[in-house]
């Protein structure tokens, strides 16, 4: 192999490397960054920019807001406690153990949240499996924010744990046996090179976990309900404010724009990480 | 203080069986190529037993000082160090807080480690760069920095598993350098596994050479690289090896009674006539000659002639292999090549003075 050839493809690596790809790829390429995006853009045509202020402010929104952000938040600490243990597990199990962890743990991501809202009930419901015991000992779980809590944590897990996983399998484990043989017992191992191995990775699937805990409604209105200040989180706030027909439309849209705001505040904030980040 | 290994290893379908040991400041060489079980004796020495591969059963003895190391010491109680090829620091750590994870781990206060650690660092001179990542640093440095940081921790036996060959070739040159050093002055036994013979003629006193999970052969380095006791051997060593039997004035007759019988006369054993032996020789010391050669004529010890085979590019020049003698490799320059007209198809002459010859007899 000559010089030549071997120049080129690095070239075409960079910047240029858009014209590599045929040229027809272009028109779906350009209608999926449509489907994306359309919607947004006419969401903010039809945003009435004159009520955004009152909307957005009142106090029911701010409760919303509050509400979302708080359970959102809890949630997500509840997610990183329980998830990274589990993906660590999953990524060192043998390949059987793994697949079948990973197929379970990836079961609420894939199925209708409604469903998850279900099961739940199933479970912690007066009637449930464990419900019935808990209302013995005088505890209700359903309709409360605790509920609102669990079914974001329930549906935000997956994220997590997948994220995490990945970050795992990828660190490997050959600086796991080079501390240990330094001395460092398991849990130092753990402590001082595995999570600060996978860090990047925690953060992303952090966040993510964080956003779809926010953005959380069908598990939530079915097991938690939708009562203000209480359960009545941003995405249910929307819901309420379209269903009260056209004259809270816009209150509806207007909370859309805030939760989309937050949202992006949120990517955002993990980009900046990433970039900080140590490779 | 001394490293004593004896044991049988099982993973899946390959077994390994060796015994070595290794003395404090001597570097054991263990040589061989991929799949002969030099990771899995490792593995199994430093305790990984997923490093060994999953479900392997490891039992004999491994023990330093007499202090035994079973299957139910981990890792990080057996105070065995660990080098590898890739380095395998961590990388949101320092190179001094690298060196000092180990001090840390043992629990000794901060501010010792990190003195400790600048001593190990000025050891492996990269004072300077104590405070840099290891992604700052070049890949020669970062092996100097794991190297402190497997002496920082103060292993009792240190494990080097090809730690030159991720290295180009100046960097490995001063990496084995610095290994040497510290061979010198740092009284723990080394292992280095290792599938080149130039690490262990650089540094190891004594050599173990392992093939499918055996020892085919240990000794002083010299001695195994100098005069292989197997084709095995001979072609890690890259030297020539012919078997045969004692005749006439202590040589040695390979094929004898046959048309391509070749005498050796050479240094070493004297042989008795029908003793069994072996000869030894480097590839380069064979002297090629055009057969209208005068000086040739007649079967006179250490001279032999052959038809080309096989020709291969070696650095420098030509490695070639004859129809007759399959199994002797013969390398000359480019100009020797010229100007003795080896060509495939080409009879040529060859000598060897027996200065370059090892004779031994067969144990």
């Amino acid at each position: 192999m000559s010089a030549e050839p071997t120049a080129a493809p690095k070239a075409a690596a960079g910047r240029s490397g858009l014209r590599r790809i045929p040229p027809w790829l272009a028109v779906p390429a350009a209608l999926g960054a449509l489907v994306l995006v359309l919607p947004f853009i006419a969401l903010l045509a039809r945003l009435d920019w004159a009520g955004v202020p009152a909307a957005i402010t009142a106090p029911a929104a701010l409760q919303a807001l509050t509400l979302s952000l708080t359970t959102a938040a809890i949630a997500t600490v509840i997610c990183v406690i329980l998830g990274v243990p589990l993906a660590l597990v999953i990524a060192r199990s043998p390949q059987w153990l793994a697949a079948i962890l990973r197929t379970l743990t990836t079961l609420p991501l894939v199925l209708p949240p409604l469903v998850g809202g279900i099961a739940l009930l199933s479970l912690l419901g007066r009637n449930g499996m464990l419900g019935g015991v808990l209302a013995v000992a005088g505890i209700q779980i359903p309709f409360t924010t605790a509920a609102v809590v669990i079914a974001q944590a329930f549906v935000a897990l997956p994220f997590l744990v997948i994220s995490a996983e990945g970050s795992l399998r990828t660190a490997g484990t050959g600086h796991e046996l080079v501390a240990a043989t330094l001395g460092a017992g398991r849990f130092t191992v753990f402590r001082r090179v595995t999570l600060p191995l996978v860090a990047p990775g925690l953060v992303a699937g952090t966040v993510l976990c964080f956003a779809r805990a926010l953005g959380e409604f069908g598990a939530t209105a079915l097991f938690a309900g939708n009562s203000p200040g209480v359960t009545r989180t941003m995405p249910l706030a929307i819901y309420t404010a379209f269903n009260g027909a056209g004259v809270q439309e816009d209150t509806a849209i207007a909370l859309s724009l805030l939760l989309i705001v937050v949202a992006i505040a949120v990517l955002l904030l993990m980009r900046g990480w990433r970039a900080d980040a140590i490779r | 203080m001394t490293l004593d290994v004896d044991i049988r290893v099982r993973v899946g379908g390959f077994a390994l069986e060796a015994a070595i040991t290794a003395a404090a400041g001597e570097v054991l060489a263990v040589l061989g190529p991929n799949g002969s079980g030099k990771s899995t004796l490792l593995g199994a020495i430093a305790g990984h037993h997923d490093h060994a591969g999953a479900g392997s059963a490891v039992t004999g003895r491994i023990s330093i000082d007499g202090r035994m190391l079973d299957a139910s010491v981990p890792p990080e109680r057996r105070r065995i160090g660990l080098l590898g090829q890739q380095t395998m620091l961590f990388p949101h750590l320092s190179a001094m807080e690298n060196v000092a994870f180990g001090p840390r781990s043992q629990r000794m206060p901060r501010a010792d480690a990190a003195a400790l650690a600048r001593r190990h660092l000025a050891d492996v001179g990269l004072e300077d760069l104590a405070d840099r990542r290891p992604s700052q640093l070049s890949g020669g440095q970062r092996q100097r920095v794991a190297l402190a940081r497997a002496l920082a921790a103060a292993p009792d036996a240190l494990l080097l598993d090809e730690p030159f060959a991720a290295l180009d070739v100046q960097t490995a040159a001063r990496a084995r350098r610095l290994v040497s050093e510290l061979r010198d002055r740092v009284s723990v036994p080394m292992v280095l596994v290792t599938h080149d013979p130039m690490d262990a003629v650089m540094l190891a006193g004594r050599t173990v050479v392992l093939n499918e999970g055996r020892v085919m052969q240990q000794g002083a380095t010299g001695d195994v690289l100098g005069h292989p006791n197997s084709p095995f051997v001979a072609a890690i060593a890259g030297v020539d090896l012919v078997a045969g039997t004692g005749g006439p004035n202590g040589e040695l007759r390979s094929d004898p009674g046959t048309a391509s019988e070749i005498r050796w006369a050479g240094r070493g054993d004297a042989l008795h006539v029908g003793e069994a032996g072996t000869a030894v020789f480097s590839p380069g010391s064979v002297r090629i000659h055009r057969p209208s050669d005068a000086r040739l004529a007649g079967a006179a010890a250490n001279s032999w002639t052959g038809t080309v085979a096989h020709l291969e590019a070696i650095p420098g020049g030509v490695r070639l292999f004859t129809a007759e003698h399959p199994e002797l490799a013969v390398d000359c320059s480019s100009k020797t090549a010229v100007d003795a007209g080896v060509q495939l198809g080409h009879a040529l002459h060859f000598t060897i003075d027996p200065d370059d010859v090892s004779v031994r007899r067969s144990a």
